[in-house]
């Protein structure tokens, strides 16, 4: 495990303090928390449209909070209430995460790591095919 | 009969009618116009069909206007009858009064005159509504103009107020939406801009039933967008085809005439014998370009008139064009069912496809606006961007992270003293003055559309551009920063904040387009009856393509407004940022280029 953290963080340690003298370098927490939220968000978004392709209760409890938080949103339909689910995980998270890391040397590569994987399983989920295929599995 | 008239001045108005066949001293019947104004409208009743009246205006008393005289509509007993059709006359005002010469030049004065809309560029502003009467005002004055609205009326009270069209009967759709007879024919006006159409709604319950209750053998029903039209940039409105063509069928509709189209096209549609379709969007307005589909029959790019005569169960049509010169006669007749079948037409005629060279193509209009769009984007923009981004020496302090940091390097800017810089310099200064002479004569409306969707449509194309842009720049200068060779940081954060902003206003202005495409009835459910591929990659992955800019940009925009300068003493933050950025970029690319295919859906969506 030391070996992983070593390789994956300039500081040998995965959301820790580092052990340097202090004020030395600016904590790197906020820059991370802030695009780790980012591909929060957009995986939540992408999982919104995974679940409402799956379960039809789910599209319609979408299309309420749609209703209910979008102007216009009625207009959207589920689309509207997805938006309102990943704006909300992307911003509730940014909140916790900052929270939690603002004071912290984080791994950088490991935020890398975790943000493009969250962008690329949000894309795969984005993609009608590959939706409609997952749909027909879990159905 | 309604007669209206505007005067610089408010004046008590009234208007004094007697038969043309009275004596000169046969007394005037006098009709009061109402309150003071300058907007005045009188309306005449108790007048013989098909009978030529003199008549004069007085504002306040005063006499104003001597000598006119107009011919009513003919009795419903007449069989012959002699109109004329027009449209799209706005913006181009040379063209429109040649036009308007060539009708009152007409051996055969029309009875009335057809204008299937778009009378001035914009519906709002009086002042243009001022040039048109100018220009129209001899033939107006001889002869009943009934005009259906096009989408450049704008919807404006102005054009309600102008023009006083007969009522339809219910309490909705108040001149949106009319019908009169002439002769053997039944008109009918209709407003497929500004007023919902399809099935179920109340235009359309009201013309099933306007078209039940006639018994003219001749029905014409006029409107603006065609539903057939092979012609660019608008092409065929396949929603209107949908919703209108078998109820034309099953009333036996002799003819459609339409515009929106600046050009002249017979088409025929669907039936046995086929529905006659015109386009007649030749009044003065910008020419397009003429194309060619299956159902064209006769198209030319010209500025014109159509002329249309009843004689008995016989109808013609010939194109006037502006120099006097005629096209495609027609003659149609009707058939023991009532059906109108062309009979004879010169079908040997070619469709006219305009040549154009490449000096042409540069001189036109919208070449203009091509070109302009060439410069900015491919010459001016870019090389201006030089200025913005030229490199400089500058003092780099690297303490990169870590206890192990590797010793700190200079950096010389390898191209801080590139000779081609003032070069470039020059060039950009050049193209943008060339830019600034050609953006004076360019219809921007032809870049932004004429609608509020179209021009929602091109912002919203425009802001993503900007953002693809933007994000682009922002992911080179977070590259530059991060390999310690960097701009200003100030630089990286406006650009980025920029991005930021862009990519807001693109997720909000998606969501109010979207919202029409979803719409019941919509093109959505058009979309997926004929080609539900296209809705779900195009459509569905590009709404949620659109709304991942958003949170990367905001999330590096963040980064780099809190850490500023010290993004150079941290080389590890500097490249998460970077990494987003490109992410950033790559996820702009995707949505312009979806939405770019949507443009290719033009031959399919309405």
């Amino acid at each position: 495990m030391r070996a992983i953290a070593r390789l994956t963080s300039p500081t040998g340690r995965w959301l820790r303090r580092p052990a340097g003298p202090a004020g030395a370098l600016e904590d790197n927490g906020p820059a991370a928390a802030a695009v780790l939220a980012a591909g929060l968000g957009i995986l939540a978004l992408g999982g919104t449209n995974l679940i409402s392709a799956v379960l039809q209760p789910a599209e319609e409890a979408l299309i309420l909070i749609g209703r209910l938080a979008l102007p216009g949103g009625d207009l959207l339909v589920a689309y509207g209430g997805k938006e309102v689910v990943g704006l909300a995980c992307w911003l509730v998270g940014w909140l916790v995460l900052h929270r939690r890391l603002r004071r912290r040397q984080v791994s950088l590569t490991m935020t890398a790591v975790v943000f493009v994987s969250c962008v690329l399983v949000a894309t795969g989920l984005f993609w009608p095919p590959l939706l409609g295929q997952l749909g027909r599995l879990a159905s | 009969m309604s007669v209206i008239w505007r005067t610089d001045v408010a004046a008590v108005p009234s208007l004094e009618v007697r038969a043309a066949t009275a004596a000169a001293n046969a007394a005037w019947r006098t009709v009061a116009g109402g309150v003071r104004t300058t907007n005045a409208a009188a309306s005449v009743t108790g007048l013989e069909p098909g009978t030529q009246y003199d008549y004069r205006l007085r504002a306040d008393g005063e006499l104003i206007s001597e000598g006119e005289r107009f011919r009513t509509l003919p009795a419903p007993a007449a069989d012959r009858l002699d109109f004329v059709v027009y449209g799209d006359n706005r913006t181009n005002h040379s063209p429109h009064a040649d036009v308007v010469r060539r009708i009152l030049a007409e051996p055969t004065p029309p009875q009335l005159l057809i204008h299937t809309g778009d009378l001035v560029e914009s519906g709002g502003r009086s002042e243009l509504w001022d040039v048109f009467f100018q220009i129209e005002r001899e033939l107006l004055a001889r002869t009943p103009l009934f005009p259906a609205v096009g989408n450049h009326e704008d919807d404006s009270p102005l054009y309600f107020e102008t023009f006083r069209v007969p009522a339809n009967g219910t309490t909705q759709g108040g001149g949106h939406w009319y019908s009169f007879d002439a002769g053997p024919a039944h008109f009918i006006a209709l407003d497929v801009v500004f007023s919902d159409i399809d099935p179920g709604t109340p235009q359309f319950g009201w013309l099933e039933s306007d078209l039940a209750r006639t018994d003219r053998p001749f029905r014409f029903v006029y409107f603006h967008y065609p539903p057939y039209n092979a012609s660019s940039p608008h092409g065929s409105s396949l929603r209107l085809r949908a919703a209108l063509e078998g109820l034309f069928l099953q009333y036996k509709v002799s003819a459609v005439f339409t515009g929106h189209a600046h050009i002249y096209e017979r088409a025929e549609g669907a039936g046995v014998p086929p529905l006659l379709y015109f386009v007649s969007g030749g009044g003065g307005a910008p020419q397009h370009t003429v194309g060619q589909q299956q159902f064209t029959r006769y198209t030319e790019q010209s500025y014109h008139f159509l002329r249309v005569g009843i004689r008995g169960d016989r109808l013609t049509t010939t194109g006037v064009r502006a120099d006097g010169t005629e096209f495609d006669p027609v003659e149609a007749r009707l058939d023991a069912n009532g059906r109108l079948g062309v009979t004879r037409a010169a079908s040997t005629v070619p469709v006219i496809m305009p040549r154009l060279s490449v000096v042409d193509l540069v001189r036109s209009r919208g070449g203009q606006v091509l070109v302009g769009y060439a410069l900015f984007f491919g010459g001016v923009l870019p090389l201006g961007l030089s200025f913005a981004l030229r490199p400089r020496r500058r003092l780099v302090i690297p303490v990169p992270s870590g206890a192990q940091a590797p010793a700190p390097a200079d950096f010389t800017d390898v191209y801080a003293s590139w000779r081609g810089l003032p070069v470039m310099r020059l060039a950009s200064v050049l193209g943008a003055l060339v830019l600034l002479g050609l953006l004076p004569s360019t219809p921007l409306h032809l870049l932004f559309g004429f609608d509020r969707y179209s021009v929602m449509l091109t912002v919203h194309a425009a802001l993503g551009l900007s953002l693809l842009m933007s994000a682009a720049v922002a992911a080179t200068m977070g590259y530059r920063l991060a390999a310690r060779r960097g701009p200003a940081v100030r630089a990286l954060a406006v650009t980025v904040a920029f991005a930021a902003a862009s990519a807001l206003a693109v997720a909000l202005l998606g969501n109010v387009l979207y919202s029409e495409y979803l719409r019941a009835d919509g093109p959505k459910d058009l979309l997926i009856k004929k080609a539900p591929e296209a809705h779900t990659i195009l459509f569905e992955f590009k709404e949620f393509a659109g709304l991942v800019p958003l949170p990367l940009a905001v999330a590096a925009a963040y980064v780099v407004w809190r850490y500023w300068e010290r993004l150079r003493r941290d080389r590890y933050v500097m490249e998460l940022v970077s990494l987003v950025l490109l992410v950033l970029a790559g996820y702009c690319v995707l949505p312009l280029g979806l939405g770019t295919a949507i443009t290719r859906l033009r031959g399919i969506l309405p």
